[in-house]
């Protein structure tokens, strides 16, 4: 069991205060292990967050570098443009809490590494931005039995969905397959604000928080979906799908890159 | 059946719909009707299930059943929700 | 301000000796006693801060644990004794 020092007294002294975190909370969080998969506009808040309320281990992958673009949202890279965004977010861990130890995976999760990723951590955040990494990580985190934080934004809106594998929905619950690429618009194209992105990630590491510590309640089947322009909340339940191509009767067994290209349909044979 | 439409469709808004037993096309047709406002060119794409929006009824996305042919019955719940993915 | 209690006698199974610090810290360093020890025990706290005489009990008592007393034992010192819920 962990002992909180002195110096670790005063700096989560505002949380020990809570009583459904105290020390014994406290220490939970300083033993676990989260992976970040994606240091962009989700990812700054998630990993910004997570790493000052002390959890203890935290992976961050992510294969792209800061670009000037980025900076109206992903607030975490200040002054490290061209940088690998993994290296720019483990640079702001340390600085922010020496308690915390940060693994940086400069590159993006593939079919390939997914699961050996995964297998290492906890519980695992996705804040990537693709329908095809999307899957990949709900797939592997099943594979993995490892809990699963889901967000995705666009302009003022987004939704986040928290998943058990095996016990509640999972993302091919909610989605079964992507869209055909370029039907539906990108951040890129479409656009986003910070404040979108700022607001989801905070709900995600409070998710990662709760299940931590093990208290309160998770957006478990089901949904948040909100639109900050029109403050307009939509919580929608989401059931656990007996034909999921991911996690239901026909579960599948192993990840195959054909599964995450186009829609990344699953073709159960 | 109860309609949840989040504002970015249409406004944010939870609409009645009085029928026993009719297909999500059929639906689709109805709502419009009834707010004024055809959705059918948001929902419905070359005669499928746009890739926009996704409908659950009761929880469940009808991609996983008969699509645009999937029944609504009497007291079921719908909801909208469009596509997103990014971060 | 000191709650008397009859039992003077009541062995402590731990003491606290947070002299030096102030709130809201000596609630959390006893706090933190308390979530390691069993229920039942006893938890002697020594304070030198005399706000922390009077809050101290209060938040114990919030966290449903038994406050047995508070005694005046010095100049500048109050002992607390809880009992852990
Ligand atoms: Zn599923």
């Amino acid at each position: 069991m962990v002992k909180l020092d002195r110096s670790q007294i005063r700096r989560y002294a505002r949380q020990l205060l809570i009583p459904e975190i105290g020390g014994r909370g406290q220490e939970k969080l300083l033993e676990a292990s989260v992976l970040v998969v994606g240091a962009g506009g989700l990812g700054s808040p998630v990993i910004q967050y997570l790493a000052a309320a002390g959890v203890g281990m935290i992976g961050i992958a992510d294969g792209d570098e800061v670009d000037e673009t980025n900076l109206q949202r992903q607030t975490i890279h200040a002054g490290n443009l061209g940088m690998n965004k993994a290296e720019s977010a483990a640079q702001f861990v340390e600085k922010l809490n020496p308690d915390v130890k940060v693994e940086a995976y400069p590159f993006s999760v593939t079919v390939e590494n997914a699961r050996d990723l995964v297998r290492r951590y906890d519980i695992v955040v996705d804040c990537t931005d693709t329908f095809p990494a999307r899957f990949l990580l709900n797939d592997a985190c099943l594979l993995e039995s490892t809990p699963l934080v889901h967000s995705a934004v666009l302009r003022f809106e987004g939704q986040i969905m928290t998943i058990i594998p095996h016990e509640t929905a999972c993302y091919r619950c909610f989605l079964p397959e992507a869209p055909p690429p370029g039907s539906v618009p990108t951040c890129r194209e479409a656009g986003v604000i910070g404040v979108t992105t700022g607001f989801f990630g905070v709900l995600q590491a409070n998710e990662v928080i709760k299940l931590i510590i093990s208290k309160g309640e998770l957006f478990t089947n089901k949904l948040l979906y909100v639109d900050l322009l029109h403050n307009d909340f939509n919580l929608i339940e989401i059931s656990k799908h007996p034909s999921c191509p991911a996690c239901g009767e026909r579960r599948i067994k192993e990840l195959r890159s054909e599964y995450y290209v186009e829609t990344c349909r699953i073709e159960t044979d | 059946m109860k309609v949840r439409l989040p504002a970015s469709i249409y406004r944010d808004a939870e609409i009645e719909i009085d029928a026993d037993e009719i297909t999500v096309e059929e639906l689709v047709k109805i709502l419009s009707e009834k707010i004024g406002r055809d959705l059918r060119k948001l929902i419905i794409r070359n005669g499928d299930l746009s890739p926009f929006v996704n409908v659950f009824i009761n929880g469940k996305n009808v991609r996983h059943e008969k699509g645009l042919k999937t029944i609504v019955k009497k007291g079921d719940e719908v909801s909208l929700v469009p596509a997103v993915a990014g971060g | 301000m000191s709650r008397r209690a009859e039992s003077r006698q009541i062995e402590a199974n731990e003491v606290l000796d947070i002299r030096g610090e102030v709130c809201p810290f000596t609630f959390i360093e006893t706090k933190l006693k308390l979530e390691e020890m069993k229920s039942g025990e006893v938890l002697e706290v020594i304070t030198d801060h005399e706000p922390a005489a009077r809050d101290v009990p209060k938040s114990v008592e919030q966290e449903g644990h038994e406050v047995i007393e508070v005694l005046k034992t010095g100049e500048r010192e109050w002992r607390i004794t809880i009992r852990k819920k």
